[in-house]
């Protein structure tokens, strides 16, 4: 009897292969992405590295969002395909299989598919995992020799995961079987949706949603506000998008049906009808492709842009290689060059640009030509800027100048927008605006940088103790800094670097030591691991694309099968029916590609805030990176247009 | 003869062998069947399952081919049209009424109805003229703009039959047109055809139905592929032609063994 059940069991996977065989790929394959996720978290070397911190973090979150998505998607897509079974469990309830007897059916069912699923994605992801593994440190640039190992915990994380999505879609299963009555499972699947109630409201709820997140986008004050705004704009473009769908296509559908003229012809007559037949499916189905083609090109485009815009991330905080600060240490400053040109000397190294100067940061608000100090319990956290306050003499030294100020005058720069005044406030005290610089030695400039840094520079150091008296900050919102930077150039960079920076640790107390090299080296481990975490992601998004736009095409075929043998009957030859069905097709099929890039398009102002505040300000880079991941996105949607198509048109026309 | 000139379907000497799979058996559904039907006429065809009425009603319907014979439309050779024109062929010059009625539940009634003239690129204005005489006749005016899933069995039957009648074909081959409903919307449908084909429309009914067949002025009876006789209701009223029929089926179904 039990052998009955298992052959049973197997019978109905066989059966129902058209649906079964992709939803148990995209079971194999969510699983073996979680696993080479989950084990190269596991990695001892990826600790080891230096910044490599936040990667580590951000793949413990991969790790997890794809557990999560997986889980949700597969639970999802189960619904659906026990929907469309409920047919064939109602016969064998008929039949004389008592409820008990399917639940039992439908539990080895559960068992077989959950254990295939985990013992194959296992398998390819131990094969494929020593693939991801090279790419990752290709893309870290690290010695590609080094050996993936094999982690029991990722093995034990992996099984428990799919395991616990396993029993969920068999509750599911049995809850949706043990609630229905056998002449409801008969009848389920010939159910039309009729879907015209609460159009008006939806419609405006979509436009509500939409609206809202592309004005939270495009009214983001700072770079560094789009942080807190992530969540409730992802939140409203989900809302936004299924509203929109469900309601746009009645409205279009019924629109393009009233217009007789477009609506009594032959091929629009037949696809207009069978899309508002199918409308509620259809909609769903619709805003489900765009989300999730949103969604990988969002990732695909942030992660891209990072990992090609770092170098110059590094570069926009350094406009000279090296930099060395000493904290309150006014005497230093005539030794510090000395040592520097003395190592620089030792190691062969020509020193290019020089810049020393003594400056004092305040942290500050700045507002209607007033600067005041920072306060964290009247201010928001994100209004803040810095102040940097140098002398004219120093400017002079830096700039190679001879500026002249009066008493009452000052030079200002700002590292993003002008200032535009001509008279500024610190508090009371006022200055005139001499001039406003447009360029700096030791600040580059960008519109779109995070936080706004000032510089200020002051007639004497007389005014700056004046200034600083005046604001009178706490004792952790300021420092008084002597820094020097320069560039070097010659053989053995490395060896100087590390040098100098063993010998001025041990001459100065308070010192702080900033190499762009290092700095590239250590963020390459950061923005090299997002892009992999952005690949997998992204990866796993555009198989869950490809089972949805899959499911709909097989979905449809099946339910428009009979329409185009009644066709054939009342006489539409075969050649008619086949460009109906292309027609068909194509209408919907690039509608959600359309919003998805429009979403992407808006996005972009988001996700070039968002990388601002990661310092990467380069939009010429952002769009350009965003043109190539569309581009591609659009070929590989082509591609699943076509194959799909076919998949279609062979359940239609035989 | 005076007669050919009134003659619309000439069926000579068809004969229609099915091949199994693989070729090894071979079935012969009609051995030589002749008939003619003449304009106007209201004729049923009657037979058993297996008796080779759905091969004659497909082979009439140009969706098949017969082996050997021919069959002559208004004089011309349907047997010989192209496969690139059939389609439109049977979409101008026949009317089909079926069992299960084929409405599409993604149209309503009058999208239904006005299927087979959208595919030829009619006007609605024509469309719209064509159908409301006949959407009157058959007393489906309310309930034009409702959906199949959301009216009777009989509304659908009589929205199908004016889906047949609105391209105004030569003929209207209807299968079983009664076979899914009671007997009063069996009834009330057969009377609708009695009505078209009081209006002159040439009609013939594939059916085993007595009850439906009695409405026709002449029945066929076929058997194991061959006409086996045929019935002319001359004067007689619908019950006295329906135990007619009886009679000669009871005699058919002897002959075969079945009612002894």
């Amino acid at each position: 009897m039990r052998n009955f059940y298992i052959r049973l069991a197997v019978s109905n996977i066989k059966k129902n292969k058209p649906v079964y065989y992709p939803f148990f790929l995209t079971n194999v394959l969510s699983v073996m992405i979680f696993y080479v996720m989950a084990s190269i978290q596991n990695q001892t070397i990826i600790a080891t590295l230096p910044g490599s911190y936040i990667f580590v973090q951000f793949i413990k979150v991969g790790v997890i969002m794809t557990g999560l998505f997986a889980g949700v998607f597969l639970l999802y897509t189960n619904g659906l395909l026990i929907r469309q079974r409920k047919k064939e469990l109602g016969l064998y309830n008929i039949f004389g299989l008592e409820k008990k007897h399917i639940a039992k059916v439908l539990m080895l069912e559960s068992l077989l598919l959950t254990a295939a699923g985990l013992i194959a994605g296992i398998i390819l992801g131990v094969f494929l995992g020593k693939l991801f593994f090279l790419i990752l440190l290709k893309l870290l640039h690290l010695d590609s020799g080094l050996a993936f190992q094999f982690g029991i915990e990722a093995l034990t994380q992996t099984i428990a995961w799919f395991v616990v999505i396993g029993i969920l879609i068999l509750l599911y299963n049995l809850f949706s079987v043990i609630k229905a009555k056998p002449v409801e499972l008969l009848y389920a699947a010939h159910k039309g949706d009729t879907y015209n109630s609460f159009v008006v409201i939806k419609a405006i709820l979509g436009v509500l949603c939409l609206g809202g997140a592309y004005t939270l986008i495009l009214t983001t004050p700072s770079p560094i506000d789009i942080i807190g705004r992530v969540f409730p704009i992802a939140l409203l473009i989900l809302a936004g998008s299924m509203f929109f769908f469900s309601s746009s296509s009645v409205v279009l559908l019924n629109a393009l049906k009233r217009n007789d003229k477009y609506y009594y012809k032959p091929q629009n007559f037949i696809s207009v009808s069978g899309l508002i037949y199918r409308l509620k499916q259809n909609a769903k189905g619709l805003s489900n492709i765009c989300i999730l083609s949103t969604v990988v090109m969002v990732i695909a485009t942030t992660t891209l842009s990072l990992y090609v815009g770092q170098r110059e991330m590094v570069s926009f905080r350094f406009p000279m290689e090296t930099k060395i600060s000493v904290e309150n240490a006014m005497d230093g400053q005539s030794t510090l060059p000395e040592l520097v040109h003395q190592i620089a000397e030792q190691y062969n190294m020509m020193i290019n640009k020089e810049v020393d100067y003594n400056v004092t940061y305040i942290s500050g608000v700045y507002k209607d030509n007033t600067f005041s100090v920072y306060q964290p319990e009247v201010h928001p956290a994100n209004s803040t800027c810095a102040i940097y306050l140098i002398t004219v003499e120093d400017y002079n030294r830096m700039e190679g100048r001879s500026e002249q100020l009066g008493a009452d005058e000052i030079l200002v720069f700002s590292s993003s927008k002008d200032l535009g005044v001509s008279e500024i406030c610190f508090n009371d005290l006022k200055y005139r605006v001499k001039s406003e610089l447009s360029q700096l030695a030791i600040q580059n400039k960008s519109i779109l940088s995070s936080e706004t840094r000032y510089f200020l520079v002051c007639p004497s150091q007389v005014d700056i103790d004046n200034i600083f008296a005046e604001l009178s900050p706490s004792e952790k919102r300021f420092h008084k800094t002597y820094c020097m930077m320069f560039d070097a150039e010659g053989i053995g960079e490395d060896d100087f670097t590390a040098a100098l920076q063993s010998q001025i640790s041990a001459n100065f107390a308070g010192v702080k030591f900033e190499n762009a090299e290092a700095e590239k080296r250590d963020s390459n481990y950061t923005y090299g691991g997002f892009l992999f975490i952005g690949l997998l992601l992204s990866l796993l998004f555009m198989i869950f694309l490809t089972l949805v736009i899959y499911y709909k095409q097989i979905t449809e075929g099946y339910s428009d099968r009979y329409n185009f043998e009644v066709m054939q009957k009342v006489g539409l030859s075969r050649n008619e029916v086949s460009a109906v069905v292309h027609k068909e097709i194509r209408t919907m099929f690039f509608f959600p590609l359309v919003v998805a890039i429009i979403h992407l398009a808006v996005s972009l102002y988001a996700i070039g805030m968002l990388l601002a505040t990661l310092g990467l300000t380069n939009i010429w880079m952002l769009l350009l990176c965003t043109g190539a991941i569309s581009l591609l996105f659009v070929l590989i949607y082509i591609v699943m247009y076509f194959s799909t198509a076919r998949v279609y048109c062979k359940i239609v026309m035989c | 003869m005076n007669i050919q000139n009134d003659t619309l379907l000439m069926v000579e000497h068809l004969r229609k062998i099915y091949n199994s799979r693989f070729g090894g058996n071979q079935v012969e559904a009609l051995k030589d069947v002749s008939f003619s039907v003449e304009q106007g006429e209201f004729i049923a065809v009657m037979g058993e399952s297996g008796s080779g009425k759905t091969t004659l009603l497909n082979l009439l319907a140009a969706l098949d081919r017969p082996t050997e014979g021919k069959i002559l439309l208004a004089g011309k050779d349907i047997t010989q049209i192209k496969d690139s024109n059939i389609s439109r062929f049977r979409r101008e010059n026949l009317g089909f009424v079926f069992q299960d009625f084929n409405l599409l539940d993604n149209f309503s009634l009058r999208d239904n109805i006005y299927l087979p003239l959208v595919l030829s690129n009619t006007a609605k204005k024509q469309m719209e003229s064509r159908l409301e005489p006949l959407a009157g006749q058959l007393r489906i005016s309310d309930i034009l703009e409702k959906y199949p899933y959301e009216v009777s069995g009989g509304q659908k039957q009589r929205a199908a039959i004016a889906r047949a009648l609105i391209t105004a074909p030569k003929l209207v081959l209807a299968d079983e047109p009664t076979g899914a409903l009671d007997s009063r919307s069996s009834a009330q449908v057969m009377k609708m055809f009695t009505d078209i084909h009081q209006k002159g429309q040439t009609i013939l009914v594939v059916t085993h139905s007595v009850k439906t067949a009695c409405y026709a002025g002449r029945v066929l009876f076929i058997r194991d592929g061959q006409l086996f006789n045929q019935l002319y209701r001359g004067n007689m009223d619908n019950e006295t032609f329906q135990e007619k029929i009886s009679d000669n089926l009871k005699i058919l179904l002897q002959k075969e063994g079945l009612y002894a």
